[in-house]
């Protein structure tokens, strides 16, 4: 990289993390992002919807899932298919495409943790969500997937939290035997 | 970066037991000519370290270096309640068997033994029998994992156990029934996430290490948070035992207008959390000083949001006990980006120099470097050399130019790692560990985290020396310490601009900054492989793990041995020395008692050679400090906690307070 080059990535970097400094400070919370269709919960949990009819959980595993696009067509083959966002809707049932959503809550990937434990606990979604059945647009709006939101339910609930066992440990970088793969033995 | 805003009273009849306790120790140590600690000598075991400076050393000399192979079990207390139905098969298959871990180091006081234990609940025990006494339910939260405190009482206020909880909250407990103290805060409790702390940003300042006590005052760290940046502040408190009103508040990240506010760069120290007492304090009772080891600020392996030393960040802090106001201030690391706190008590000793005797305290932290200062000026015993060490290749980076190194002893710890430093214990290991540094930046000491790259840091982010600090034998002037020999993979890059949400870790923990322009680069973690059982293999030549006796009198080391077995070795390559948490005690039967080691082993040392003398295999790996006590019936009983794991991939697989005697149970 020239001097030009390494000082223009230094000026934009600094300009970024200025911005993202602000934003650490309480400031507010991250958009929602994009998502390929727009979808209101507020709108379908109102009609009578459950959580757990759209999403699913497979097996006690780590994330839940999002339905079949055969499962919304189920409706919109006859409700609102006049809608563009509907007939996209339609195209993607028709190629036998997922729909492309985007995740809004992460679970930092050192974390070791399920959605399965959660519901086998009967924890509420809206505990960890907020109030999903009040949103047209879901933003991350708690502190569900940082340290913080963690540990204050588990402490609330008396629920076992050893950091290391429980939550993340001591993330070895590789197993011996997978070591051994990597180095052509 | 002080507040006062309320004086500590006087307690006549501490004040005339300490007088009592005094003149014992004066006689004792009759040699020394320091004053004392106010009951460095006691037969029990009344705080954390022993005697408030944290020797942890036990004048019992029952147990001896002749006869410690016949200490056999006296008695077991399972911390885990009759009935108590804890989630099996959690957390990624390990601790699967329904225990939870503990760091737990029990307290002997008037008789009574006191924990706190992983299930929710403080005990008092039978400490000859192991018999429960009374137990107290907290309502939420858990008990300090690394135990409780004891405070005498004043006036109508009879004994007190004094702990903090995971979720913030400190409670005083009457000794003898376990019944909250209705005059202490709010019916015996006081919530710590004070409105000054928490600074209206989202967080809590609760305690995993035992508080302290000096006179009628309770002092407090605090667990704060390594990551977000932003959050509660890492601030030493002490609170009036009688009342549960706040005493004194020392900022630990000095505020505008504070002095050494100028070593964080423009605004970089407000609401920065972080700076924080999450392990132990220590008090020197006569002298009325306050020893604060703080740790690094947040986000703990990236600063290019906080250029400048970044005080009192990786510091000792002294001050004075009674009022919190700052005396002197040590910094081990400047602008720290290695998560080098300082968590082990500083440990005050005497050390002894032409003649004449020096009070000093004895300050390590996870670089594995100890340093011997005088505890009244904070000067440096030996001496203190400010050494260049390497720059930082992430462009926001700026890390210090020099760090201090001490003269004397040499670093407890590896500090740097080259390619010709791999392990070549096995060749499985060697090939695997060759493998895994390809295209690492290797060197050292105080290398930063690389950029566009991973590198190699010694010692990893767990130290070094951890919680576990150190303890001292005053008649042979030595101090004991396990060190632990584990590197720590990372390195950072550009951040990936279309990504969503904070900086991803990829594998380095919670120490990438959220908001800045750098993600982790995938790969990091720890230095090692995993082996054939829970085990890890690092990837660098043993020792592993290592026990070491300093001769403070001379700043060498007196003996060094590995401490602990890879099991899953053939026998004549297994004694590498292992990881672990928890730190050594001394006795003055000249013995040196250590478990802490992944291997899940309890031993005991000669102290003067370091001679191995007698171990015995637990039920869990004992992530714990032992202690000694001389019980009603006038034996010498050892204790240890075994429940195993900790952040070495130990299961948990116990609950045990385990007492031994020579004989064991009768």
């Amino acid at each position: 990289m020239t001097m030009t080059a390494q000082r223009l990535a230094l000026v934009s970097s600094l300009a970024l993390l200025a911005t993202l400094a602000m934003r650490a400070q309480n400031a507010p919370p991250r958009p929602p992002p994009a998502q390929p269709i727009p979808y209101s919960h507020k709108q379908h949990l109102a009609l009578g919807l459950q959580c757990r009819v759209c999403h699913v959980n497979p097996d006690a595993g780590k994330l839940m899932t999002y339905p079949p696009t055969a499962l919304c067509m189920g409706c919109h083959l006859e409700v609102a298919r006049e809608k563009p966002s509907i007939q996209k809707l339609a195209a993607l049932a028709e190629s036998g495409k997922p729909i492309p959503w985007v995740r809004v809550y992460e679970v930092p990937d050192w974390v070791y943790w399920k959605h399965g434990t959660h519901l086998e606990a009967e924890v509420p979604c809206a505990d960890c969500h907020g109030p999903v059945a009040e949103r047209d647009v879901i933003a991350v709006e708690t502190s569900v997937v940082r340290m913080i939101g963690c540990v204050t339910c588990h402490d609330k609930r008396q629920v076992f939290s050893d950091c290391t066992t429980a939550c993340h440990g001591p993330r070895q970088a590789v197993s011996l035997a997978r070591a051994m793969k990597r180095a052509g033995r | 970066m002080m507040r006062v805003t309320n004086k500590p009273g006087e307690a006549a009849t501490f004040a005339a037991a300490a007088i009592v306790l005094i003149g014992a120790a004066l006689g004792a140590l009759a040699q020394s000519g320091t004053p004392p600690q106010a009951s460095p000598l006691s037969k029990e075991w009344p705080t954390y370290g022993h005697d408030p400076g944290g020797m942890r050393f036990s004048p019992l000399t029952q147990i001896t270096p002749a006869n410690v192979d016949k200490l056999d079990v006296a008695w077991v207390y399972h911390m885990k309640p009759a009935g108590a139905v804890m989630p099996e098969g959690r957390g990624r298959g390990r601790g699967g068997s329904g225990f939870a871990a503990s760091e737990v180091t029990p307290l002997v006081a008037n008789g009574m033994m006191y924990l706190s234990t992983p299930y929710f609940r403080v005990v008092a025990i039978d400490p000859a029998t192991g018999k429960e006494m009374w137990v107290f339910q907290l309502p939420s939260g858990n008990p300090s994992t690394r135990g409780v405190e004891y405070w005498p009482g004043a006036g109508t206020i009879p004994p007190q156990i004094v702990f903090g909880t995971s979720d913030a909250k400190l409670y005083s407990l009457d000794a003898k029934t376990g019944k909250p103290n209705e005059a202490f805060g709010e019916k015996g409790v006081v919530d710590l996430n004070t409105p000054e702390v928490l600074r209206g940003l989202e967080g809590r300042n609760g305690l995993s290490s035992p508080p302290i006590v000096y006179k009628n005052l309770v002092i407090t760290g605090g667990t704060t948070q390594e990551n977000p940046p932003a959050g509660p502040a890492g601030d030493v408190r002490a609170w009036d035992l009688r009342t549960g009103k706040i005493v004194w508040t020392f900022h630990s990240v000095p505020r505008a207008g504070e002095k050494f506010n100028d070593t964080w760069a423009g605004e970089s120290w407000k609401n920065r959390s972080g700076v924080n007492v999450w392990g132990f304090i220590t008090v020197d009772a006569a002298r009325g000083i306050v020893y604060m080891p703080f740790g690094a600020p947040s986000v703990d392996q990236y600063g290019g949001d906080r250029e400048g030393h970044n005080l009192f960040g990786t510091s000792l802090v002294a001050a004075d006990a009674n009022t919190g106001k700052y005396l002197w201030h040590f910094q081990v690391v400047h602008h720290d980006i290695w998560d080098a706190d300082l968590s082990g008590a500083p440990a005050l000793i005497d050390v002894k120099q032409g003649g004449k005797t020096i009070p000093a305290v004895a300050v390590i932290g996870k670089v594995g470097l100890l340093f011997l200062l005088d505890r009244v000026t904070g000067k440096p015993i030996y001496g203190v050399e400010e050494r260049p060490v390497p720059q930082s290749e992430v462009p926001l980076e700026r890390a210090a130019k020099t760090q201090p190194f001490p003269l004397k002893p040499p670093p407890l710890s590896r500090m740097s790692f080259a390619a010709a430093d791999i392990a070549t214990v096995t060749p499985e290991l060697e090939t695997a560990c060759r493998a895994l540094i390809e295209g690492m930046q290797l060197g050292g000491p105080y290398l930063p985290v690389s950029y566009k790259r991973l590198r190699v840091q010694f010692p990893g982010n767990h130290g070094g020396t951890n919680w576990g600090g150190v303890s001292f034998n005053p008649q042979l002037g030595y101090l004991f310490l396990n060190t632990n020999e584990l590197g720590q993979i990372s390195g950072l890059r550009d951040r990936d601009p279309a990504a969503p949400g904070p900086a991803r870790a990829e594998g380095q923990g919670n120490r990438v900054h959220p908001d800045a322009p750098y993600q982790g680069v995938p790969g990091g973690g720890r230095f090692s492989v995993k082996g054939a059982d829970s085990q890890q293999l690092p990837c660098q030549q043993p020792p592993w793990g290592q026990l070491t006796a300093i001769n403070v009198n001379t700043g060498e080391f007196a003996w060094r041995v590995p401490l602990g077995v890879t099991d899953s070795f053939p026998p004549e390559k297994q004694k590498t020395g292992r990881p672990g948490n928890g730190g050594t005690i001394a006795t003055a039967g000249g013995l040196v008692f250590v478990a802490a080691t992944d291997d899940a082993r309890f031993r005991a040392f000669d102290a003067k050679s370091g001679k191995e003398l007698w171990t015995v295999k637990l039920g869990g790996a004992a992530q714990a400090t032992p202690m000694t006590y001389e019980g009603r019936d006038g034996r010498q009983y050892v204790v240890i906690t075994s429940t195993g794991g900790g952040f070495f991939g130990n299961p948990v697989t116990d609950d045990s307070i385990m007492a031994f005697t020579l004989g064991g149970s009768k």
